[in-house]
């Protein structure tokens, strides 16, 4: 069983996706990169994040981040920052269990403190079967 | 100096005793709160704490709209969570930033945001009245009491029966 001490030595690697106000992370293991997005780059396999989650107004530039994933890859496109950063496991918090029943966005995993904000962590299984659905 | 027998006498005495009795009457703690232009009430027992409302509140996308967010209190997470569409009360215009209920019941918990926190109060049992059946549908699964409270009628709330609802989305 791991305890509080334990889980103070593990770390969360993850990737943040800042977008405006809004900032959502995934977690690492599942980006093999990111770059940002040319317009004469071939868009076979690219989903625009825009037809997964509402985007929020923001003026940064178009990003295409690579993710691979037990099935294969796909990649995301979105405006927006990306940041790479890893936090203690401790700041990683379940969803509240009312939140877990009602949401309506199955790729909402669960939550992780942040620079005193509290951003949601995507699960990029799901948010990879939301992609295929939509393509 | 009226004259009293002592049978009479003796009957206010018991009176006065009973009224002493009385005091320890069984009393039940109610979290007394506004919301949507009506008065209700949770048990005491059901409310950890109360939560001024200005607590930093963080945004969290698919969500239905009676999820405000979630607030860190003191490195534990909870939701935030409206009762107007489950209450078929009227929807709020603004955002709703009154104080926050933190309810747990049922091994279920989650901050109740509430337009106003009228009190805290502790009243005697008996004050507790069933709910009259003239009481409006959507309230009638959730309303396990009524009770006057200076002079407004106040529904005191199932939180277990609002928390096992909500849970399996209504609301």
């Amino acid at each position: 069983m791991t305890g509080e001490r334990d889980l103070q030595q593990l770390s969360l690697p993850l990737v943040l996706l800042h977008q405006g106000r809004q900032t959502l992370a995934l977690e690492s293991r599942w980006v093999l990169g990111c770059h940002a997005f040319r317009s004469s780059e071939a868009a076979t396999g690219v989903v625009d994040a825009a037809r997964l989650w509402p985007q929020p107004p923001t003026p940064s530039q178009q990003q295409l981040m690579t993710l691979k994933t037990p099935s294969g890859g796909w990649y995301l496109r979105f405006h927006g920052e990306v940041e790479f950063v890893e936090l203690p496991a401790t700041q990683l918090h379940a969803l509240p269990e009312l939140m877990q029943a009602r949401k309506t966005w199955p790729a909402v995993k669960a939550l992780v403190e942040y620079q005193g904000q509290l951003l949601v962590l995507l699960d990029a299984l799901s948010l990879e079967q939301q992609a295929l659905a939509v393509s | 100096m009226s004259q009293t027998s002592v049978d009479e006498l003796l009957a206010l005495k018991r009176e006065a005793a009973n009224e002493v009795v009385d005091v320890d009457e069984p009393t039940v703690k109610l979290v007394i709160f506004a919301l949507g232009g009506k008065c209700f009430a949770f048990r005491g027992q059901f409310i950890k704490e109360v939560l001024p409302g200005d607590e930093r509140l963080f945004y969290v996308p698919g969500m239905p709209p009676s999820v405000q967010g979630v607030i860190n209190v003191r490195g534990d997470i909870e939701s935030v969570i409206l009762l107007h569409s489950l209450l078929d009360l009227p929807t709020p215009q603004e955002v709703v930033s009154g104080s926050i209920l933190l309810g747990q019941a049922s091994g279920m918990h989650s901050g109740i945001r509430v337009d106003e926190l009228l009190d805290v109060v502790d009243l005697p049992l008996s004050q507790l009245q069933n709910p009259p059946e003239s009481l409006p549908e959507s309230l009638q699964p959730y309303v396990a009491a009524l009770v006057d409270f200076s002079g407004k009628a106040v529904a005191v709330l199932d939180i277990e029966k609002v928390f096992a609802d909500y849970q399996d989305g209504l609301g």
